[in-house]
């Protein structure tokens, strides 16, 4: 790989200029930023508001407009990744509601989508990559044990890197019901490393422990945090975050009049009143 | 007598027979402080041992007796009480004539009642039994160097959430300070110990970690290169690897950093968390590639923990 390509692959949030293109895989950049694509979720009193064009966003690249050229949802594939803890908390019952959840989520996916499962102790254990045959993932939720420490942040961070897939666009679902205990990594470098990629993160709590990190997180890759209070309620949120990543607009542009390096912060509008928007709050160019 | 029928007794009841028993050795001590000093000693024996069998109450027997919080996991459990035994086997041995800091049976009791504290994870009785120690034995490095494990231990994530987690219960506050003034005290301790004993590999290494994580970057990739050039070896070595790994990281010297977390991956093959460094630095330079090697490595290590062994993991216990 030469350094212009790493550089630019360095750039959290990259090209899609055509839907046609978004499921092929990513070309090789020149050297600047070619195209940003912002995952970005519009509600209307809690409700996505679909059927927006380009012309209804506006974005703003360190304040500067920019032209809109894409936004749409649907039909692009998703890659889902599950970090789900499995701690020694999780046991019985509480593990059988997870796995139910995780499935859920499988049975929620369509043709050309991927998923891949981060399951989490202590010990982290990855699944080999995005894969479309669910029933490994199934296979694999089957045989998780509630047993250990939590490595939350070790595991969220194999999740993000599991979800950098060159075609679709990424969500990562990460599971936990307390705090980390035994991670290696930081947290604060974790959520660097998000801000460098275009992987969204949901994170979803359990019970009266608030997770800092998992907040963070959600905000900096323009997701969100759903704390509930048993595990029986897990399936639902896991379906419903399914349900509304697909109602997330993937709106791209070609950065104009801002340099091509370091933090770029975003601002994302749209032109109807009333409508929240949900997206990440910048993105990261280059090295450092 | 023998120690499970003792440990029936009341706080009150237990207190009486020590009273009973110090002032006994007291007027031996006039004619024979020999005697008088193995009475002590013996009787500080038999509540060590007690502790050891019952190191908690789940009802509290003595108006002072101190709670101690069972946490598992960052997460807060229940309520017990800290065997009362421990103090009372100290008592005993504050009346050792002429002086309990110059017996060196006195010394040994105290090392060994902290070492199995720290062991068993008795924290909440290690503080009072360190404090004693140390006042007894200020120079003793060993004492020294378990009084650093243990508030290195308690500015740890897993203590802190777990101080949390009872604080937010609404029950009282547990005694632990904040991570980072546990961190500080604990760097004084083990500087402290290396400052007696100037060859204690752990403590230096553990010493590096500390000043590492009081952004003390510099200090500490020299103490950590100074424990591995003074002969740190297996898992001592691998974690000084891995925490020379993450000082070096600090002060923006990825080259460095790589070199040691790979070092350190080659000590322990199977462990995920060198890798897991190798590829948040991959990913943090841009390298997705790299980053995305060292991920495929951990997932396809076996699924079996005790096949994948990681020090780190084991960290805050004394081995």
């Amino acid at each position: 790989m030469d350094v212009l390509r790493r550089s630019v692959i360095a750039i959290g949030v990259v090209v899609a200029l055509a839907p046609a293109y978004v499921s092929a895989r990513r070309q090789t950049f020149t050297s600047r930023i070619d195209a940003v694509r912002v995952d970005v979720l519009v509600t209307d009193n809690g409700k996505p508001l679909l059927g927006l064009a380009p012309s209804d966003f506006e974005v703003l690249d360190n304040g500067v407009r920019q032209r809109v050229d894409l936004a749409s949802f649907e039909q692009i594939p998703l890659n889902v990744v599950l970090a789900l803890d499995n701690s020694a908390s999780l046991q019985g019952l509480r593990l059988g509601h997870l796995q139910t959840a995780g499935k859920r989520v499988l049975e929620g996916l369509k043709p050309g989508d991927r998923a891949a499962l981060v399951a989490f102790s202590h010990v982290v254990s990855p699944s080999q990559g995005l894969t479309d045959d669910l029933d490994r993932i199934r296979l694999a939720l089957d045989r998780v044990r509630g047993e250990g420490l939590t490595s939350l942040v070790d595991a969220t961070h194999a999740g993000m890197l599991l979800g950098e897939s060159d075609a679709g666009r990424s969500l990562l679902i990460v599971f936990s019901d307390g705090v980390d205990t035994s991670s290696w990594l930081t947290a604060d470098a974790v959520v660097e490393t998000a801000r460098r990629g275009d992987v969204v993160v949901y994170g979803v709590e359990v019970g009266e422990h608030r997770v800092s990190f998992l907040r963070d997180l959600s905000e900096v890759t323009g997701g969100r945090l759903f704390s509930i209070e048993s595990t029986k309620d897990l399936a639902s949120a896991f379906a419903g975050i399914l349900e509304e990543f697909r109602m997330r607009y993937l709106v791209s542009y070609s950065p104009q009049g801002v340099a091509p390096g370091g933090w770029h912060r975003l601002e994302v509008r749209v032109k109807h009143r009333g409508a929240t928007v949900k997206a990440r709050p910048g993105y990261f160019a280059g090295q450092g | 007598m023998g120690a499970v029928e003792v440990s029936t007794w009341t706080g009150l009841e237990l207190e009486a027979v020590v009273t009973e028993a110090k002032q006994y050795a007291r007027s031996l001590a006039k004619t024979d402080p020999a005697r008088a000093n193995q009475i002590l000693l013996r009787g500080a024996a038999l509540h060590g041992d007690i502790g050891r069998l019952i190191p908690e109450d789940t009802v509290r027997k003595s108006p002072t007796q101190r709670t101690a919080y069972i946490v598992r996991d960052g997460r807060w459990l229940g309520i017990r009480y800290i065997s009362v035994h421990w103090q009372l086997g100290r008592s005993l041995l504050d009346s050792i004539t002429p002086d309990p800091a110059t017996n060196p049976d006195v010394k040994t009791w105290y090392q060994e009642i902290a070492a199995h504290l720290l062991q068993m994870r008795q924290f909440a009785a290690a503080v009072d039994h360190f404090a004693r120690a140390r006042q007894m034995f200020p120079s003793d490095s060993d004492i020294l160097f378990s009084s650093g494990v243990l508030h290195e231990r308690f500015g740890s994530k897993a203590l802190q959430a777990a101080v949390e987690s009872v604080t937010e219960s609404k029950r009282e506050s547990p005694s632990v300070n904040s991570a980072r003034a546990e961190l500080v005290r604990a760097e004084r301790f083990f500087r402290d110990a290396l400052a007696y004993r100037p060859d204690h590999l752990e403590a230096r290494v553990r010493h590096g970690r500390v000043l590492d994580d009081l952004e003390r970057h510099d200090e500490a990739s020299e103490e950590l290169r100074v424990a591995i050039a003074g002969g740190a070896s297996g898992w001592l070595l691998y974690l000084a690897e891995l925490f020379l790994g993450r000082a070096e990281e600090a002060r923006g010297d990825h080259t460095a950093s790589r070199a040691a977390f790979q070092r350190a991956s080659v000590l322990y093959p199977n462990a995920q968390s060198p890798r897991l460094a190798l590829s948040q630095i991959a990913r943090r330079t841009g390298d997705r590639a790299a980053a995305q090697r060292e991920l495929q490595f951990i997932a396809s290590l076996p699924d079996d923990e005790r096949r994948r062994e990681d020090p780190w993991w084991m960290y805050y216990d004394v081995r």
